[in-house]
């Protein structure tokens, strides 16, 4: 027997096949892995992404490494479907494994939250029960191989792969996690009752998918087709945990929600069930979605909602899409996302979402919050205390909040706005702000704000080297804060430096373009003058001196992050017009770089100046992604349809 | 309820991190703000520092926060000239608005002492609107109590936090509100939104896992 049941002790009914059936995956019994394996390579006939040899009946499997895992089970390829961009940790979602992911806006893994190994798996967080290892072929854990973990301030990742779990969608039905009365079609999406049918009133046979229904999706939906709904038509659709009994019908054990096709009733771990939607069968399509953020399910029949039912589904247990057939002929076949639904999920999913966000944003910010606002960056306190100020300016929302507390809110988040103006050097913004703020044209407060964190020099500095004055930005910084250029081993000297040359190289390419640009005007009765070819003969010697300086000044530097930076630097040299190169060499002579190290620089400053390197508000907003994603992982559905990049990024 | 997970230190500061967000991104929240709340000069200010355009021109701030002054000053004949001058729809549109903004200018006469004219005013033009709508007939009634209970200490607080800025405040408020939605812009600001969505959830996520909760500013540093 192959069922899970046998492992809880539970009684199975022996099946007995007539002889006459072919479909061969529900005669052997042999429980040897590789034997199962053997038997489901040579009944596949569809194309399978194993290496020929594995196909013609090898009985040797790659070894795979414990954590590698590669489906031993041919299975139609899709994508993920549609409505599942709607959860924020989309990303993670994947149909097929190894999936590449694509650069997500959060990185996130479940990481290592105690010693325990197993603490990788999201799935661990149930309180789920070890599943018999014979079967666990199929089912192998999925998720974040325990390789090393990036050191914090690294800011390169040799692959997202490692650093996030993968959080595998159902596929196909399940080859092992079916009832032997079942037989799977090769594609694996039709289930087909083969055996003798069921007599007595419990006895029923049920299937699993290959995988569990992952929560971070806040909603799962597939369809099922009634291929063939036998003679009386009983046939459960639902979901069921790992270790429900696959002899009986979805809902009827505990763990397991399922809805009828005989007589339309819903059941929840129950035998009697309640009257739900209308009665199905043969040619109709009944969908079925669970949404982990209500822990609600809900049923459509032919693309028509048929309404909310069961509570507190999927709180306290993994589920499987699971269906559960009792006679013969009976037949299914799952839509997991391989087709267009019927039903228009996507737009029931984006309600969800809204409704959630809606739900999220009818609440008040709580006053601990407030405090540890005001608390934390120096900015705050003064401006907070002053409620007939606050009182100048007064926005929609605060009205609501009446008296103090709204007033506490308004002039905290004046007080991170400010933050945020003055700590990236918003010089002019700030003044302004501040005034406006106020409403008055002289405060010392203001300057020694504005002095303790050195606004006006250390805004020249930022605005130098976004604008690639790298000598104004070294002279400012030698005179004002010669400690920026000492500390780190002159790490940022270095970088200036290394700027410098890029800029040279780019004012001595921009001279070049010119005299080509003289030459192919097709003009050639005046000779290009001299002085402009002269000029960027002069520029080029100039920067490339510049450069063999560089060069031997740090070729015996043996930090591990200074030969690749020169390198990288010097790359420029190679191309006649580096800006406009796509690629590596064009993010290095571009605006952006100027940018990042503008940045750097900033944050270089304000660390000399015992300032906080990064702004309240970042920090806030790093907080506020951090908890949602690991809520997310968690299963907490409702986490994943509060997306901020999507409510606040995206246009 | 299950053991809450634990979540060191380190591994936090590295979640927060590796959570994706720019510059950029902030300086539109920023941007968002200014513009919501009406600081129009740091607005510009700011537009041009950080390389940022204006999700809207300038002058409709501009044109907003003199409503918004004109109502806080009690000039509420003012604002409602200014309002139907940037958009006459709005007023027509909302008649909920419209009664505020009227039931503000009862509050100003009867703050002035200029008690005939409360009475003619509240007779001819409020009255048959709160026959018309019953919320507003409560409202009224509130209002026109501020007569009997004039220079009384005695007043409700319900009657007499009438007279108080607040109450200026929360009709410049949905003054704002209703203008800015008739721009279709969003009302309340990104930065308001974001607070709320780190009190949800970081509530949510106590409830599961012992996490670093700090004051902000003094976080990780990113070095």
């Amino acid at each position: 027997m192959l069922s899970r049941s046998v492992g809880s002790g539970a009684f199975e009914p022996r099946v007995i096949r007539p002889p006459g059936i072919s479909r061969g995956s529900c005669v052997d019994i042999t429980l040897s892995p590789s034997a199962t394996r053997d038997r489901r390579a040579s009944t596949s006939n569809i194309s399978t992404t194993f290496p020929s040899s594995q196909r013609s009946g090898s009985l040797t499997f790659p070894q795979l490494s414990p954590h590698q895992f590669v489906s031993p089970l041919p299975s139609v390829p899709f994508q993920r479907p549609a409505y599942l961009e709607h959860s924020s940790l989309k990303h993670l979602l994947q149909t097929e494994f190894p999936p590449l992911l694509p650069p997500g806006r959060y990185r996130h893994d479940v990481g290592v939250l105690d010693d325990d190994q197993n603490s990788h798996n999201v799935a661990h967080y149930y309180p789920r029960r070890r599943r018999t290892p014979l079967i666990e072929s199929d089912d192998d854990d999925p998720f974040t191989p325990p390789g090393e973990f990036p050191t914090l301030g690294s800011t390169h990742y040799p692959s997202s792969n490692a650093l996030s779990p993968v959080l595998r969608l159902p596929t196909r039905w399940s080859d092992q996690d079916r009832h032997l009365s079942l037989s799977v079609s090769p594609d694996g999406r039709e289930l087909t009752f083969v055996g003798v049918s069921c007599i007595g009133d419990k006895d029923a046979a049920a299937a699993r998918a290959n995988h569990s229904i992952p929560p971070a999706c806040g909603i799962y939906y597939y369809e099922v087709e009634i291929v063939n709904k036998g003679q009386k038509g009983q046939i459960s659709i639902g979901f069921s945990g790992p270790d429900v009994r696959l002899s009986r019908l979805p809902g009827w054990e505990k763990n397991s929600w399922g809805y009828h096709g005989d007589d339309g009733f819903s059941f929840s771990a129950e035998k009697m069930g309640s009257p739900y939607g209308p009665i199905y069968s043969t040619g109709d399509v009944i969908g079925c979605g669970i949404d982990f953020s209500q822990h609600r399910a809900f049923y459509t029949k032919n693309g028509d909602l048929l309404g909310i039912v069961f509570e507190n589904i999927g709180k306290d247990c993994e589920l499987y899409p699971s269906v559960g057939l009792r006679h013969q002929n009976e037949s299914i076949r799952i839509n997991l996302g391989h087709d267009q639904f019927l039903y228009d999920i996507e737009d029931h999913v984006n309600q969800q979402r809204s409704h959630v966000w809606s739900m999220i944003q009818g609440n008040t910010i709580d006053s601990s919050i407030v405090t540890r606002i005001a608390n934390g960056h120096a900015l705050a306190p003064h401006l907070d205390a002053s409620p007939s100020h606050a009182l100048d300016v007064i926005g929609p929302e605060h009205s609501k909040h009446q008296g103090q507390s709204g007033k506490r809110v308004k002039g905290v988040i004046d007080g991170l706005v400010f933050d945020y103006l003055i700590h990236h050097g918003y010089a002019g913004a700030a003044r302004a702000f501040y005034t406006q703020m106020r409403r008055s044209t002289s405060d010392q407060n203001l300057d020694s704000d504005t002095d303790a964190y050195s606004l006006d020099a250390r805004s020249k500095i930022v605005k130098s080297l976004v604008a690639g004055d790298v000598d104004g930005a070294l002279n400012d910084t030698t005179t004002t804060f010669p400690t920026v250029l000492e500390r780190e081993q002159g790490l940022m000297l270095f970088k200036l430096r290394c700027r410098k040359f890029v800029e040279l190289i780019l004012v001595a390419a921009d001279a070049l373009k010119r005299i080509q640009g003289e030459r192919t005007d097709g003009l050639p009765k005046r000779t290009p003058s001299a002085a402009p070819a002269e000029a960027a003969q002069i520029s080029l010697a100039n920067a490339l001196a510049y450069g063999q300086q560089l060069e031997l000044d740090y070729k015996d530097d043996t930090r591990p992050e200074i030969a690749p930076y020169l390198k990288r630097t010097f790359s420029v040299v190679a191309y006649e017009d580096p800006v406009n190169v796509a690629g590596e060499v064009g993010k290095i002579a571009g605006q952006e770089s100027r940018n990042i190290l503008a940045m750097e620089m900033n944050e270089a400053i304000l660390e000399v100046l015992g300032k906080p390197t990064q702004p309240a508000l970042e920090h806030i907003y790093r907080q506020t992604s951090a908890c949602l994603a690991q809520l997310g992982l968690m299963g907490v559905g409702s986490a994943v349809f509060a997306d901020p990049t999507k409510e606040f990024f995206e246009l | 309820m299950p053991q809450k997970v634990p979540i060191r230190k380190e591994e936090w500061e590295r979640r927060l991190h590796e959570v994706h967000v720019t510059k950029n991104d902030l300086n539109r929240l920023i941007m968002d703000y200014l513009v919501i709340e009406g600081y129009k000069v740091s607005a510009e200010e700011f537009s041009q520092e950080a390389g940022l355009s204006p999700p809207v021109d300038f002058e409709s701030i501009e044109g907003r926060m003199n409503i918004r002054e004109a109502l806080q000053r009690g000039d509420v004949e003012d604002a409602i000239t200014r309002v139907n001058d940037l958009n006459p729809e709005i007023l027509d549109t909302n008649p909920a608005l419209y009664f505020r903004l009227q039931q503000q200018k009862l509050i100003e006469y009867i703050r002035q002492g200029r008690i005939a004219e409360a009475l003619q005013f509240a007779q001819e033009e409020l009255a048959p609107r709160g026959q018309e709508n019953p919320e507003f007939l409560s409202e009224l009634e509130n209002t026109m109590a501020l007569l009997a209970f004039e220079s009384s200490k005695s007043a409700p607080e319900s009657i007499s936090s009438l007279l108080s800025p607040n109450q200026r405040m929360k009709t410049a408020g949905e003054v704002n509100a209703a203008i800015l939605e008739s721009f279709s812009q969003g009302k309340e600001s990104k930065l308001v939104a974001l607070l709320k969505l780190l009190c949800w959830g970081e509530s949510m996520l106590e409830e599961r896992a012992d996490f670093p909760k700090v004051d902000f500013g003094e976080g990780p540093s990113r070095h």
